[in-house]
């Protein structure tokens, strides 16, 4: 009995020095000259091939510096932020995007860095460092790269359906009927999916002057859901006439290069302009002669412009980094230094450096051109920059509206007015929680 | 020193000692990554732990009480109770049927054995729900089986009642492990039994069920609790095919566990529905043994 005691003890000895070995270990490390600062990001394998080179373009001008990174898809790589956000072991670089209230625990305002000239923005205006990047005055991070929702639609489709082409200035009624007169003259969805509908709706109440969140975490930025209830009414009318994919037919639309759009069965899609080149180079893979649009959302008779210019992601210095000054000049390379940027060509948005945009857009293919196009689109209307209200619990708001709420909207289980309530009330919940 | 050297090579020799030592990989993998996060989850589940924040708060029974109130809570117990009710008692007659025919004494037995068995060696994976997905969408193979014969348009995933189907043949599909087990029990039936039935003039169908199926019933007893078990936690097929909808029709409750503690960070309150989930299940399983008293038959009684 004796024995069996010590024999525990010896075992629970041994498990305490098997984990607090590789930790001790750890903390030996990185004694010698270089510094190694790490990095991470999401994306596709094309964003991991350019990110990756000027990585090591970074490392060639600064050889005291080590800069070791991580990459993955979206989901995995939130994955692996949770757990290391949870041990407090974030990478020193962590790629966040409008999500970044989430982790704000984690990220060093780099106001400090700039005014001491660490990171040089002096190409870029106040509108550019304001969108999304800035938190209760604190500078968050620096954005990759600025886009804008819109949408991409085929000028072919709409010719041959005997419509006008979509053009600044039009409503959500001659959206809604341009697409179910495609469905009803050349059989084919006027409209893909809107990959993200809470988005879509936040900007039809956006162009109402009505925030859907509030800069109060615990707040709403509405009171009264009948806000919401003619967007609703116009996505169950689109489904109903077949002017829209069904929950089924939409499960098979995963991703921007499978849009129907892209296979021309369907007329529009819904999308942020850097994902536009994605769009519209599958689309000419399949074929050459093909030509894609894209315009500005619909907006209200006499409304607001519908469309804003947004941060698409930024990089953000995390509280865990034991180099920051060393991050810092990554940072600063990373936005400013023009071959790099040239390397880079604009795939996570237009670049906000005026230096950097000067050179690129000479280069620009006929679709990254349209990009640019659209951009300057909605300056010329005067929608601009805008600093998006955000919320930590969105993501949990957002998939109940996608996933629930519009599913059964469309299926015909509720009514406008009730998807409205029940996506009011649900939201007041749950920002209840923070 | 000479003394010390001895007394340790005396420790180390001792049964015990060398019993711990051997079982010490499994005794750190079960504290390391089942006992304590277990108690943890408990502990956790009394928290408003967010992932991604540092600091938390004890909320008392507030996760359980939000639980009551949570009407999609509930549709995902009733989602997975329709699956559970649905998919095991198929899948178990499935698996005894199959077991019964492959344990029939002709040429190649062996291989249709095993051919049997793969779907439960790859059903699992990913890779395989990915496919039978794609089976039942949009120009998959049943979608144009079923327009073939004149059904035309059946969106498998675009009904909540309609896309448990897939899901629950998916499971059944996968009997492989019930069917080894049951072809093992039929093995093990004394062949005099069924020898002195056919003498006594009985046919395949009365031995099949007054001789096979009785002395069955210890093997039906165990698949039934572990296949009722495995299907309460099933999450892979609605987490890849379906993603829980449509309309939250197969929001199986592991999948909106899964949900609440990874994509919406509310560790807590996934916390309080995993203990839930774990009464619910425990229940359950009691109330099968309970009354299998009445209907299981042991040859040693």
């Amino acid at each position: 009995m004796k024995n069996t005691k010590r024999i525990c003890r010896l075992v629970l000895c041994a498990v305490i020095l098997g984990i607090l070995t590789p930790g001790l270990a750890a903390c030996g490390r990185g004694d010698d000259d270089t510094i190694e600062i790490s990095i991470a990001w999401w994306g596709s394998q094309h964003r991991h091939d350019i990110t990756s080179e000027v990585i090591a373009m970074f490392m060639d001008q600064y050889p005291h510096i080590r800069v070791v990174y991580e990459f993955a898809d979206g989901t995995g790589y939130f994955s692996a932020l949770d757990t290391r956000a949870a041990a407090n072991d974030v990478w020193d670089l962590f790629q966040l995007g409008s999500n970044y209230p989430v982790y704000i625990d984690h990220i060093v305002p780099l106001n400090d860095l700039i005014s001491r000239g660490v990171i040089d923005i002096s190409n870029t205006t106040q509108d550019f460092i304001d969108i999304t990047t800035t938190h209760n005055g604190d500078i968050v991070g620096i954005s990759n790269g600025v886009n804008a929702w819109g949408l991409a639609y085929d000028p072919a489709m709409f010719d041959a359906a005997g419509l006008p082409r979509p053009a600044p200035g039009w409503t959500w009624a001659d959206f809604e009927h341009a697409a179910i007169t495609i469905a009803n003259t050349l059989g084919h969805w006027g409209m893909g999916v809107f990959t993200n509908d809470a988005i879509t709706l936040t900007q039809f109440m956006a162009q109402k002057g009505v925030d859907f969140w509030h800069i109060d975490p615990r707040r709403l930025g509405f009171d009264d859901p009948s806000v919401m209830v003619p967007y609703f009414r116009m996505r169950q009318n689109m489904v109903a006439a077949n002017a829209m994919p069904d929950p089924g037919e939409a499960m098979g639309i995963t991703d921007i290069e499978g849009d129907p759009l892209v296979f021309g069965n369907s007329a529009m899609a819904y999308l942020a302009s850097n994902q536009f080149i994605a769009l519209a180079n599958a689309a000419l893979a399949l074929d050459p002669n093909r030509q894609l649009s894209m315009t500005v959302l619909p907006t209200h008779p006499g409304g607001q412009v519908a469309s804003d210019i947004v941060s698409s992601q930024m990089f953000s210095l995390s509280t865990s980094s034991r180099h920051p000054e060393e991050a810092a000049k990554f940072l600063n390379f990373w936005v400013n230094n023009v071959p790099a940027n040239e390397v880079l060509q604009g795939e996570r948005g237009i670049p906000i450096m005026e230096h950097v945009r000067a050179v690129l857009r000479p280069q620009a293919t006929p679709v990254i051109a349209e990009t640019y196009a659209f951009i300057d689109m909605i300056g010329d209307l005067g929608g601009g920059t805008a600093t998006v209200l955000n919320n930590p619990r969105q993501q949990e708001v957002e998939d109940f509206l996608n996933d629930s709420v519009v599913d059964r909207l469309v299926l015909g289980m509720i009514t406008p007015e009730e998807a409205a309530q029940e996506v009011f009330e649900f939201a007041l919940q749950v920002v209840g929680f923070n | 020193m000479n003394l010390d050297r001895e007394r340790i090579s005396r420790f180390m020799n001792k049964d015990v000692v060398v019993g711990y030592i051997f079982a010490l990989p499994f005794i750190i993998g079960f504290l390391g990554i089942m006992l304590i996060p277990m108690f943890m989850s408990l502990y956790y589940s009394f928290t408003n732990l967010t992932l991604g924040r540092i600091s938390y708060n004890w909320v008392g029974l507030a996760n359980y009480s939000r639980m009551w109130n949570d009407a999609r809570f509930w549709n995902s117990m009733r989602v997975t109770f329709r699956f559970v009710f649905l998919s095991v008692p198929v899948r178990m007659v499935f698996g005894l049927l199959v077991a019964y025919a492959l344990t029939r004494k002709y040429r190649g037995v062996h291989g249709y054995r095993a051919t049997y068995y793969l779907p439960t060696l790859i059903g699992g994976s990913i890779a395989v729900a990915l496919v039978w997905g794609q089976m039942f969408q949009r120009g998959g193979v049943v979608y144009n089986l079923f327009e073939m014969m004149g059904l035309n348009g059946i969106h498998w995933f675009g009904s909540p009642t309609l896309a448990l189907v897939p899901l629950i043949l998916m499971n059944v599909w996968q009997f492989g492990a019930a069917m080894i087990i049951f072809a093992a029990g039929i093995k093990d039936i004394p062949e005099t039994y069924l020898e002195a039935a056919a003498i006594d003039g009985a046919n395949k169908f009365q031995i099949f069920f007054q001789i096979i199926l009785p002395c069955l019933t210890p093997i039906i007893l165990y698949n039934l609790v572990m296949q009722t078990i495995a299907a309460f936690m099933t999450f892979t097929q609605a987490f890849i095919i379906t993603g829980g909808g449509p309309a939250e029709g197969t929001n199986f409750i592991a999948l909106y566990i899964y949900n609440h503690a990874f994509s919406w960070r509310n560790m807590g309150y996934a916390s309080a529905m995993s203990w839930v989930l774990l009464v619910v299940v425990a229940v359950i399983t009691g109330i099968i043994l309970k009354t299998s008293k009445r209907w299981t038959f042991y040859t040693n009684e």
